[in-house]
Formats: structure tokens, sequence, C-alpha cells
């Protein structure tokens, strides 16, 4: 198993193209980065207690007027790890290399462009190569190989998740100098007590938790490669549904109700840390068990197709 | 079974939807043997191929390699072949010896220097850190039966193996295979509509049409000529005199006559007494020759195409 995925790694990354796709995500980090440095002056580091004491009061202000207790909550949370922050000398994210990484989970929908093409060719490029028969000839079952391509996308989001965390700490950092890259991250824990945690973990996971739409176009393609065998297929309507799905998604969850078993409505999950899910009475659980079952369905047929399938071309 | 039997095939038979595509077929493989399976263009050859090596499913019937099914141990069963079907097919961007190193990791203990053995076995070292895309289609034959040889298979199954070759890489790839099979012992499983090359490349072959499997035969028995019946012609100065000459031999023998030629049925025995007539009557002799039959002809009249 580990030499299938070597093999789809190497096929992977002899091509051309998935260099071309890396160098364009750091092309656009530093793009954005060095626009912004000229269109946004960042922050002055140096009056971050004046700007937290200054932010801790339009909270106050805030509490006494909001209604809503879920809100009241979490503008408590954020007081509390303000405060944290002027007692322990803990200079905020805001001001720090990692503002940018932090900005940067809005670029995860390129990542999934760039995954989605991967996913898209992977399985159907074997058959337009007609590759597939000599692969399929050798004494491993279907499912593996199946499985080792579906792994090496995965790897290939990550590792460019990865890139995107690092790119962004270093263009932020090469524009505004490092200066405070080792802040803790801070968070309230259950017991209403301020926690120290690690930035970088903190900064990755919540790129993972940004990621599930990434892994379901990344699926769908998969899938649609393996049924169709159709490179161009799978693409096209993978980015048709990265581009329009959340659209139309929040468009109609305001007039139905049932929108909320649709794949689209469950995929961010942040929604949920933040304490507005997209409709009244959606729940971690409720979306977590919906994106299981779509999971399924996809994984399933993929896997269904490309192993009964007789190999003609 | 045979004890040098390796591949069987028992009443295989291969539907799609309302169509049959192979029809009953069953065959014993023996090692050490280069077989051939003979058919014109869409007879079933490559499907029943497919199925040997489990790209298609079968319908109904068995396939087994030394032993073991290629529908429910297929994994077992494939581990044996060595497989190339139709053309070799490669990833083009990527180098020569990197394609061998594809395969050899999906292969059971295949080694880099086993790898190395292949490309000069194949003749390929000058080229193999050259992209495949740069290669001529004899080149990536030759890649293609490298891959095909890496876990030293004791069966090779080619698809049309000379499509697309010239004269040189044909005869190259018949000795390779002749040597595959005497020394080695593999039993090399061939498909072709072409009569000549199965005739250079083969010790057996079975003749598949329309699905179903008309004969087995060696060539040696195809090529094997009856003498109680054989066709001669003559060339002769005075063919007139000659044709009179010989109907009046007591030998019973019926000749035809054509400008200078005549063509007669007779036994290989009778030959001499044929000359020695003509000659005793002086008629000049420029050509005796015997007529065979081509394994064309023979083909033609087994599957009762004309």
């Amino acid at each position: 198993m580990y030499k299938l995925l070597r093999n789809e790694n190497m096929k992977l990354y002899s091509k051309l193209g998935t260099w071309i796709m890396m160098l364009l995500l750091l092309s656009c980090v530093a793009l954005i980065g060095v626009i912004s440095k000229y269109d946004a002056p960042s922050l002055d580091g140096s009056q971050w207690r004046a700007h937290l004491e200054q932010n801790n009061k339009e909270i106050l202000t805030s509490i006494q007027n909001e209604q809503n207790p879920k809100i009241v909550a979490h503008l408590e949370n954020s007081k509390k790890i303000n405060e944290y922050a002027l007692s322990h000398h803990i200079v905020p994210i805001d001001y720090t290399p990692w503002s940018f990484t932090k900005e940067g989970s809005n670029m995860i929908p390129l990542v999934s462009l760039f995954v989605l093409i991967v996913a898209g060719g992977i399985v159907a490029n074997e058959f337009s190569w007609g590759t597939i028969k000599s692969l399929l000839v050798k004494p491993h079952s279907r499912s593996k190989i199946l499985l080792a391509k579906y792994v090496s996308v995965l790897q290939f989001a990550l590792l460019l998740l990865l890139m995107l965390l690092a790119a962004t700490f270093a263009c932020k950092g090469l524009l505004y100098g490092f200066a405070d890259w080792d802040t803790p991250y801070l968070f309230v824990n259950a017991q209403g007590d301020v926690q120290e945690g690690n930035m970088i973990l903190h900064l990755f996971s919540m790129y993972l938790l940004n990621s599930v739409e990434l892994l379901f176009v990344a699926t769908i393609s998969f899938m649609i490669s393996s049924v169709f065998r159709n490179p161009s297929l799978a693409i096209g309507i993978s980015i048709l549904l990265l581009i329009l799905g959340g659209l139309a998604t929040s468009l109609f969850a305001a007039k139905y109700t049932w929108i909320k078993y649709t794949l689209f409505a469950n995929t961010s999950l942040s929604m949920y840390w933040e304490g507005s899910p997209l409709i009244e009475g959606m729940t971690l659980p409720f979306s977590l068990i919906v994106l299981s079952l779509y999971f399924l369905v996809f994984i399933l047929t993929a896997w269904i197709v490309f192993t009964k399938r007789d190999i003609v071309s | 079974m045979n004890q040098d039997t390796v591949v069987q095939l028992r009443n295989v038979t291969k539907k799609i939807g309302m169509k049959t595509i192979v029809k009953d077929i069953s065959l014993d493989i023996p090692k050490g043997k280069v077989f051939g399976l003979l058919g014109p263009n869409g007879a079933g050859k490559t499907t029943l191929i497919r199925m040997m090596v489990g790209l298609a499913s079968i319908t109904d019937g068995n396939i087994t390699i030394h032993g073991a099914n290629v529908k429910h141990e297929f994994e077992k069963a494939i581990r044996h072949v060595g497989a190339i079907v139709e053309n070799p097919e490669m990833y083009n961007y990527m180098s020569g010896y990197k394609n061998l190193l594809h395969t050899s990791n999906m292969l059971p203990g295949v080694n880099r220097k086993r790898v190395k053995e292949v490309v000069s076995l194949v003749g390929l070292e000058k080229s193999i850190h050259q992209k495949v895309t740069t290669y001529s289609l004899g080149m990536k034959q030759r890649l293609g039966i490298a891959q095909a040889l890496l876990h030293r298979p004791s069966v090779l199954i080619l698809d049309e193996p000379t499509n697309g070759l010239d004269p040189a890489g044909i005869r190259e790839l018949r000795d390779h295979l002749r040597r595959l099979a005497d020394v080695e012992g593999t039993a090399v499983i061939v498909s072709s509509h072409l009569l000549s090359e199965m005739e250079l490349m083969c010790d057996e072959i079975a003749i598949i049409q329309e699905g179903r499997l008309i004969d087995v035969k060696s060539i040696k028995d195809m090529m094997h000529t009856d003498t109680s019946n054989v066709t001669i012609v003559l060339d002769v100065d005075q063919p007139q005199e000659a044709y009179v000459l010989l109907t009046q031999l007591p030998l019973d023998i019926s000749f035809t006559v054509h400008n200078r030629t005549l063509t007669g049925k007779l036994a290989k025995e009778q030959i001499p007494a044929v000359v020695f007539a003509l000659a005793q009557a002086e008629i000049n002799i420029y050509e005796v020759k015997m007529q065979t039959q081509t394994l064309e002809d023979k083909f033609l009249e087994m599957t009762g195409v004309h």
C-alpha cells in the first residue's frame, strides 16, 4: 500500500502542472501581501495595549445593549482574553506575523480549486492515457489502487494548506519583520478560564475546519473522475459546485428550511463556533451526520463503479 | 489436468447485455510454449485476454493461472502474469526509468538491480532516462516488454504484440519470445489476426471465430503435408505433348494445362516417374514445383471464409 501511494505521488509530482499550481498559490500569497502593504497599512505594533483597552470599553457598551445571551457570552470571552493579554504582556495575533495567516483562510477556496483539479484527473487520466490497463493487471486489488489515489489527493491538499500557512507567515514576516512570532494563542476553556495554546496548531486546525468544503469538492471531483473517466467533466462540475454551492445555499436558506439537508449548508462548520448557524435549529452533530452521509454516498459510488467495471478502451 | 498446464480456461463465456462475445471456450496452455490466439478482428481474442488478466469480468466459466482462480484469487493468480493489453501505454511525461520504477513498485520481489537488468535485456540503456514522449513506437514496445518481464513472470500475455512494429522489430520480438519459452519455460500467449506472423512465432495456435473456439493445432501438424496427395506444377517447353504423354501413363493422374505449365495432383512417390517419362520423350523441363498448402489456405478452409 505504501508503495502504491509512492507511485501515485511520483506520477503527481512528475507533472509540470502540479508545480505550476504550487507556484501560483505562492504567487497569490505574495501578491496579496504586497498589495495590502501599500493599500492598508498594518496595525502599529507599539499601540496594541491602547487598542485593547479601547476595544474592551467598546465591548462593555455592546454587552449592555445586547439581548442575545449567546452573543453576550461570546463578547465576555473576548473581554476576558483581552484582559489576560494585557496582564500577561501577550501581543495579540493581529500585531504579529501570524495575522496574515489568519486572513489566509480566505484563500482556501483557491486551494480547493487546485485540489479538485488533481482529484478530477487522478483516475480519469489513467483511462485517457490507457495506462489503466497496466495499472490493474498487477497483484493489487482495485480498491487498494483507488485508495492510494484518494490518499494521494488528500496529501496534496494537506501540502497546499501547509504551504499556505507557511507562505502567509513568511510573507508577512518579510514585509513587516518577524517580531512577536512566538505569541501564544489565547482561548477560554469550558470552565471560563483563559488558556494559552500553540499558535501554529490553532491556525492549522482553523484551516482544517475551513477545509470541509475543500474535502467535499475534491471528493465529488474524484467520484466523477472515477465514474465518467473524463477529467474535464469532473473538474468542470466541481468548479461549478465550488463557486455556486455556497452561494445558492445561502440564497435559498432564508426561504426554505429543507436546505439544511443539502451538502453546502453544512460544510462551513465554523458557524457553530461563531454561534450563528445558517438555519435556526442546526447543530454540530446534525451537520456531522449529514456530511458523513454525503461522504459515504460519494465514496461508495466511486468505489463500486471503479472496482466492478470492465476496462474497455 | 496436464502437469505442464499453466493457464487453464474452462467453459469461459462473456456476455455483454444480450450479446455473447466469447462462447464456452476451454483451453489448456502449457509452459514453455508460445501459444497463439488467432482470429479475425472482432473474434473475441482481446476480450478473452482481458478476462485472463482480470480487466473484464467473466460471465461464466473459470480461468485459473497456476491453480489460482482469476475470479476469486485475483492477486494470487495475476502475480505470475506479465501482460501488455493492446498497445503498451506509458506515462509519457516521465522517463522510461520512472515508468519502470512505477511498475516495479507494484510487483513483489523486484529490486533496482532487476530493473537495470531488464533495461539492458531490451536494449534501452541509452534512452532510459529520457522522457517517454521522445520514444518511437518500437522503443515504447520494448519498454512495455521490459515492464511485463520485470518480475520474471511464468506467463506472458501479449495482445497484438506486433502492431506498429517494423519488420526488424517483429523479428526481434519473435526471437525474444522464443528464447523466453525455450530457456525460461515461460508460457507465452499472443494474439494476432495475422497468420503469417503466427506461423513464425507460435508452437500452437487456437483459432477463434465469432467468440467460439474452432480448433487448437500445433504449427507442425498444420504444416504437415499429406504425401499421398500433393499438387505439382510443371514448367515445360511442349505442354501439349507433355499433357498427352502424361495422361497416357498408367498412373491415374489428371493434369490441366495452362500456358506452359501443367498442374496435377498425385502421390509424392509418383513424381520421379513423371519426370522420367517427360525426359525420355525429350520434353525439356524447366521447373518441377510442389505446391504446398499455406497456413492461410488451411485457416480459410477451417473458418470457412473464402
